[in-house]
């Protein structure tokens, strides 16, 4: 797939796992991979980049007598998600006319 | 590689960063290598799987814009010149202040220790000269008022210790605040 239409299905993805619930890095990533290529490396600057612009919140936890980092989305960032649905069905407009372009 | 050997390698290769932020880049890498050891992976194979650490330090350094973005945060704040005036007039005024509110704090220590230290030594001697001289009720009442002196100065003791405890708090903001405005805002705080 093309990178740059990469970047920004990430960024939604992640945002999406997390609207169900808050998460920690570990079972974000578990979370996406079955549906698209993500890598710790990958991962980390996405969520900085999401909490940058206020599309989710961080706070420690402890877990097991170690501190955790649990991230959970905010209000802009499920207005997010629901920008890049309308996106999507605009982009469905625009396939049609890809597919059926130009044919009859 | 070990997770603490690939950690401080990643680390070190992070040294341009600030501080917080090598931190929290640490941080995260740290806990995956804990949440997948505890999910059964074994230390070395996660290393291998991560790669190069001095690669992934290279992937947080671009993302981070860290090459302009660290002498821009160090410009940002106030210009020298500005900071000694400021050092000086306010500065100056506010350590004044500080030693004041020091003092006063001293000063109530102090009185209330007097108060029930010289409480409890008018109650001793007013006793031992009952011992001495003979019993008078003139002693008695006086041994009285001193026990009392001494209680009150016990009960104010909470409300003393906390108001000394705000004095010096109050310090400490007066000097964390005049570093503050001396020093001037810095890109990204709003502190």
């Amino acid at each position: 797939m093309d990178t740059q239409l990469k970047k920004g299905l990430l960024d939604v993805c992640v945002l999406s796992v997390l609207r169900k619930e808050e998460s920690y890095g570990y079972k974000i990533i578990a979370d996406v991979a079955p549906y698209m290529a993500i890598s710790e490396s990958t991962l980390y600057p996405i969520l900085k980049r999401l909490e940058a612009a206020g599309a989710v919140t961080a706070r420690s936890r402890e877990y097991n007598g170690r501190l955790r980092k649990y991230y959970s989305i905010t209000p802009a960032g499920v207005r997010k998600i629901e920008d890049f649905l309308n996106d999507m069905r605009e982009m469905e407009r625009i396939c049609k006319l890809i597919r059926d372009g130009g044919k009859q | 590689m070990k997770a603490k050997q690939w950690l401080k390698t990643f680390q070190r290769a992070l040294a341009l960063l600030p501080r917080a932020e090598r931190e929290r880049a640490a941080d995260y890498y740290a806990e995956l290598f804990a949440d997948r050891m505890e999910a059964g992976e074994e230390e070395e194979s996660i290393a291998r799987e991560l790669g190069d650490p001095a690669a992934a330090a290279r992937a947080v350094l671009s993302e981070s814009g860290a090459g302009e973005a660290a002498p821009a945060a160090r410009k940002a704040g106030r210009p020298g010149w500005q900071k000694a005036l400021l050092a000086c007039g306010i500065g100056i005024p506010a350590v004044i202040a500080i030693i004041a509110l020091g003092c006063i704090a001293v000063a109530l220590a102090t009185s209330g220790v007097l108060l029930i230290l010289a409480g409890l030594g008018g109650t001793g001697s007013a006793f031992l000269l009952i011992a001495f001289e003979g019993f008078s009720g003139g002693l008695l009442a006086l041994g009285g008022i001193m026990l009392a002196a001494a209680g009150v100065g016990c009960m104010l003791a909470p409300p003393l210790l906390l108001l000394i405890r705000l004095l010096f708090k109050l310090c400490g903001t007066v000097w964390g605040g005049t570093a503050a405005l001396v020093r001037g805002k810095r890109e990204g705080q709003a502190k």
